[in-house]
């Protein structure tokens, strides 16, 4: 059986790699992925934990999370999708008209 | 009777003045008829509070109380808890009689949004008198800033040229003081349990308290009185506002510091205002002559008063921090004669505005001949100012120096010598003013005295008059008030004398009672 | 263990009923017969059942809790705890959603021939049970839930003028920072959940005690938390996303997702001890500095509100550092707490109100030059904007006077007076730029009017009194509402 720990360390390197993402990634769709890769990081170490736990608490919140990531990236893209159509570009560097 | 509701009254009339002014369907004149109105009767209720305030009695007069709210951590409720006494009682009466003098004469400088004007007006009054009568140390702050936002409006909207900049520096300067008041109020109100000041006074409260308490109230009375180093808002704030402000700034707003440092520094903190009270004194002595010297050195008439007030101020806190009570006495007078003449010298710049719309001194000369009643009511109002037997400034300087003198003569003769810079900056005044030739032919066209500009300034003149020959009915009424706070604060003054002297030899060592 | 609902699992969840009830109302009308009347109409009977049924908590509210059996109410096995002060500011949160729905009646009901009406109207339903949630939360799952549910709703109607490019801007900012910050919140629940075991609010002591894998759980949570509350180094989005979001909009953030965000932050606050006060404090003097300073520079006058907003937030760290210092204070910070996010909710709600109607009258400008003199031109909405400021600036006799006296009297009492100190000098600060929006409105000579008149708005001009009133009321006589 593979060590728990090994299964937290595997998720605290993909939430690292989602927060990189976020960080480096000037294109909307990567951040919408990388935040993605964050919160499926997070429901692997809820998983592990509860089987190491042996209780089911933690596994009912990767239920709530997904659902939740799935209404995120409803909304997401459809603000994405506006900002294609008035800028035909992803880039998120555009995103300053708002400033003094 | 009417002794209990007469101050609730008193607070209320021109709150309700203010709504009903904003609210009204009339027109200008309308409008400051109402508002005079309210005002009227205000200054009508006050001038019954002075004459039935009765000079025997102890503690607090006219009484009213009702409960508020309770506060999270006090026992006690808050209460509205209004009452007076000696220290108050003149300051009081001078906060309403001021008013509808002021809105008597504003159709002279305040010609547009004056049903703005009016409210805030009102609106500060309600403050005023708020602060003067509260006995209750969050009401008190209530009514603290309270009267503070309309003076910004007074001085942003109807100020000079700078008015702006002026307002701001005023009321931020205020709050920061106010600020710190605040987190003074906080804690001795969460370690004494109650926030009345009547029990406050009677608590004895424990000493370390006291000096922190001391500390923070003193800072933000100390920049509104404005003592030495933090008067430096003022002449920006006199400069810039128009008459009427100007006139409620020196008569009502400064005098909230000094009624405060009595009221707090030495009646409730004495501990505290022992331990400060040398440096106190050595900054009022100091703002006597750095004020005067400064108001000697203008050209401006109206910074001329302004920084006259910073040395009138100086004497008051001289003579709060004297520890007698004879100076204690004198300064409490002395607050009321300075927004007195200050408040008439304001108005008399004021008339000089509205016609040559200059206020440098050499814009003017040989007045006396051109406009009589304008040059008699300036030489009168500058003598009371610098202190001249027979009018009102004489009773209170001298009774400061005179206290003062027992204690610290040095200073008392600093302060002499601060009257003798005063008399020379402000017959200095007059003369460049009144006398000599007309060197501007404006000034032989000069447009006699109005109606309601007499009916501002006569009261004032006549007051001064009284104040100067017949002290008695204001000495009466604030002596017992004095008496007790000077010697709430010997003790205090006993016990830092001794410690500043040499330990005395150590008794004989009597064993503890032991406890069982 | 699962059996029938008890009376406390109803009475937290009946206001959710209502307002879930009322979108699918909505949704199925839109799908029959849709009618622009019929469906404020709803959402308004929505708005007011959850209050009617929240009214029985938020009723006990200034009695002393040990008096009241029953009290915190507990309900679905714990994982929502609402003390009666909660549901007052609960409360808040559904007349911030019921403002802002009236103040959208004339203008972005109206967008675009009232194509967004029924997302408008579900979406600010949705939005205030997703803030009731959070703020009564004491599990992981609630928590995570209710700051979701009320964060989508408030991305998509940041972004409801979709032809300005702002609102879009507004929207995506928020979206993508807001969903960053919950990948923290829900790795920060794993670590947590991973080294306690545990999903309550018990697993923050647990995790204090634990080992480091708990010990960065509870960093990655507050990190989160701290996010939507807009606490200092995570602070930068709210004055791009205030100032880009309708207005109505930004007033419902201000005064509801703030006031949810604190009370979840309370209620998973560290207790007293380890942790120490200075780190909060710390935290709230830098948010306090770092907003002040942003504050003066700014043009805008929803993004000085905005800042103003970030301050706020600031002060009430302060209560937080009191519960740190002080242990046993926690009913009275709490109590302390809940009125401040009340005053500060109705002063906010007030300021925007009226913002947006002067806004309106300047042709959509919100920039200081642009309202120049508009205070004397429309007194009503201009001395309500003024009154709010001064509310906000903390004078007395308004509402957020008390609740900063309030605040710093908790502070005070656990012998942090130097902080006090401290932190009450930095909020003179911030009266150099509530005092810019004064001299703006009253001060200045107006601005030549610009753009199209503006439509008469009666419902708004009225409904902005309610929070007007309160701000004084709760101001003077603060006796039903001072113990929440």
């Amino acid at each position: 059986m593979i060590p728990t720990a090994h299964v937290h360390i595997l998720a605290a390197l993909l939430f690292g790699l989602g927060i990189l993402g976020f960080l480096r990634q000037r294109n909307a769709i990567m951040l919408l992925m990388s935040v993605e890769l964050m919160l499926n990081s997070a429901n692997l170490s809820f998983l592990a934990a509860a089987r190491e736990q042996g209780n089911v608490d933690g596994a009912m919140m990767p239920l709530f999370v997904l659902v939740v990531a799935a209404a995120e990236a409803a909304v997401g893209l459809a603000l994405i999708i506006i900002l294609f159509r008035k800028r035909v570009s992803l880039d998120v560097d555009l995103l300053r008209s708002l400033r003094d | 009777m009417f002794r209990e509701p007469l101050l609730p009254w008193m607070v209320f009339l021109p709150l309700a003045g203010a709504f009903t002014v904003l609210f009204s369907p009339l027109r200008e004149t309308g409008l400051r008829r109402l508002a005079l109105l309210f005002s009227g009767v205000t200054a009508v209720l006050g001038a019954v509070a002075f004459a039935a305030f009765s000079p025997e009695l102890s503690g607090f007069q006219f009484r009213f109380e009702q409960d508020w709210f309770t506060l999270p951590g006090l026992d006690a409720p808050l209460r509205l808890a209004l009452g007076l006494d000696g220290l108050s009682v003149l300051l009081l009466a001078l906060s309403a009689f001021l008013m509808p003098l002021i809105l008597v004469s504003a159709p002279g400088h305040i010609r547009h949004r004056v049903r703005e004007f009016l409210f805030w007006a009102l609106l500060m009054e309600a403050g005023m008198i708020g602060v003067f009568a509260a006995t209750d140390l969050v009401l008190f702050y209530f009514f603290w800033e309270l009267s503070l936002i309309p003076l910004y409006f007074l001085v942003g909207i109807w100020g000079g040229p700078n008015r702006i900049y002026a307002s701001l520096k005023f009321v931020l300067y205020t709050l920061a003081g106010s600020l710190v008041l605040l987190v003074g109020l906080i804690r001795v109100a969460l370690e004494a349990g109650t926030t009345d000041i009547g029990r406050l006074i009677e608590a004895d409260l424990d000493p370390g308290l006291q000096r922190f308490a001391f500390a923070c109230f003193a800072l933000g009375f100390l920049i509104k009185v404005p003592v030495l180093p933090f008067h430096t808002w003022l002449p920006d704030a006199h400069v810039q506002a128009p008459t009427g402000g100007s006139v409620v700034l020196a008569g009502v707003m400064l005098k909230m510091g000094t009624y405060g440092l009595m009221r707090f520094g030495l009646q409730a903190f004495p501990a505290g205002a022992v331990d400060w009270a040398p440096w106190l004194l050595l900054l009022g002595a100091a703002g006597i002559v750095y004020g005067s010297l400064l108001a000697w050195a203008q050209s401006d008439i109206k910074k001329l008063v302004a920084y006259s007030s910073v040395g009138h101020l100086g004497f008051v806190v001289l003579g709060t921090f004297a520890g007698n009570a004879t100076a204690l006495q004198g300064a409490v007078l002395q607050g009321v004669n300075h927004g007195i003449s200050t408040g008439a010298l304001f108005l008399l710049v004021g008339v000089l505005y509205d016609r040559r719309h200059t206020r440098a001194m050499d814009a003017f000369g040989g007045l006396a001949r051109t406009f009589p009643a304008f040059a008699f009511l300036l030489v009168l109002t500058s003598l009371a100012s610098v202190g001249l037997p027979g009018t009102n400034g004489f009773v209170g300087e001298f009774l400061i120096l005179m206290g003062t003198f027992e204690q610290h003569p040095w200073l008392a003769a600093l302060a002499g010598l601060g009257v003798v810079l005063g008399a020379v900056y402000m017959l200095g005044l007059c003369r460049e003013v009144l006398f000599g030739p007309v060197t501007h032919e404006a000034n032989r066209r000069l447009e006699p005295l109005r109606p309601r500009e007499w009916a501002a300034l006569a009261p004032l003149a006549a007051l001064m008059l009284w104040i100067g020959l017949y002290p008695s009915p204001f000495l009466e009424r604030t002596r017992f008030a004095c008496f007790e706070t000077a010697e709430r604060l010997a003790p205090w003054l006993e016990r830092a004398g001794e410690e500043a002297r040499p330990p005395a030899p150590a008794l004989p060592a009597t064993p503890e009672p032991e406890l069982r | 263990m699962p059996g029938p609902l008890t009376p406390s699992d109803w009475l937290l969840a009946a206001p959710l009923l209502w307002l879930a009830g009322g979108v699918v109302a909505i949704l199925v009308l839109d799908a029959f017969r849709p009618a622009a009347r019929h469906e404020a109409g709803l959402a308004f009977l929505a708005l007011l059942g959850a209050a009617w049924s929240l009214w029985p908590l938020a009723e006990a509210a200034g009695e002393p809790l040990e008096g009241i059996p029953g009290l915190p109410v507990r309900a679905f096995s714990g994982m929502l705890e609402a003390s009666p002060g909660n549901a007052v500011v609960g409360l808040l949160c559904l007349g911030a959603a019921a403002l802002a729905g009236i103040l959208s009646l004339r203008s972005l009901c109206r967008l675009e021939s009232g194509r967004h009406r029924t997302a408008l109207w579900t979406l600010l339903l949705v939005a205030p049970a997703g803030m009731l949630v959070t703020l009564a939360s004491s599990h992981f799952a609630t928590l995570f839930l209710g700051i979701e549910t009320l964060s989508l709703p408030l991305y998509v109607l940041s972004a409801l003028r979709r032809t300005e490019e702002g609102s879009v801007e507004a929207g995506l900012k928020y979206f993508l920072l807001g969903a960053f910050a919950s990948g923290f919140l829900v790795f920060g629940m794993a670590l947590l959940y991973a080294g306690t075991g545990r999903m309550d609010p018990g697993a923050v002591t647990a995790a204090l005690e634990g080992g480091a894998l708990a010990r960065a759980g509870l960093g990655f949570l507050y990190a989160g938390l701290l996010f939507k509350l807009a606490i200092a180094p995570f602070h930068l989005w709210v004055a791009d996303v205030y100032q880009g979001a309708p207005t109505p909009i930004t007033a419902l953030m201000a005064a509801g997702t703030k006031a949810a965000a604190a009370l979840a932050l309370l209620h998973w606050a560290p207790p007293a001890g380890p942790l120490g006060s200075g780190a909060w404090a710390l935290l709230a003097c830098a948010t306090l500095a770092l907003a002040n300073l942003t504050a003066l520079n700014q043009e805008n006058l929803k993004r000085i509100l905005a800042l103003s907003g970030v301050a706020h937030a600031g002060l009430l760290l302060f209560a937080l550092a009191a519960l740190q210092a002080a242990p046993g204070s926690g009913a009275s910070v709490e109590a302390a707490v809940n009125f401040y996010l009340v005053a500060y909710g109705v002063s906010a709600l007030a300021a925007f109100g009226a913002l947006e109607l002067l806004e309106r009258r300047a042709g959509g400008h919100a920039e200081a030059s642009a309202l120049r003199g508009l205070g004397r031109r429309f007194p009503v909405a201009g001395g309500i904007l003024a009154l709010a400021v001064l509310s906000l600036a903390g004078i007395p006799g308004t509402a957020g006077f008390l609740g900063k006296y309030f605040v710093f009297a908790e502070l005070v009492r656990s012998g942090e007076v130097g902080v006090a100190l401290l932190g009450i000098l930095l909020t003179l600060w911030s009266f150099a730029y509530y005092l810019r929006i004064l001299v703006v409105l009253y001060m200045k000579d107006a601005a030549p009017a610009g753009g199209p008149p503006a439509v008469q708005d009666t419902p708004a001009a009225v409904a902005l009194w309610v929070p007007a009133v309160l701000v004084v009321l709760l101001g003077v006589w603060p006796a039903p509402a001072h113990l929440l």
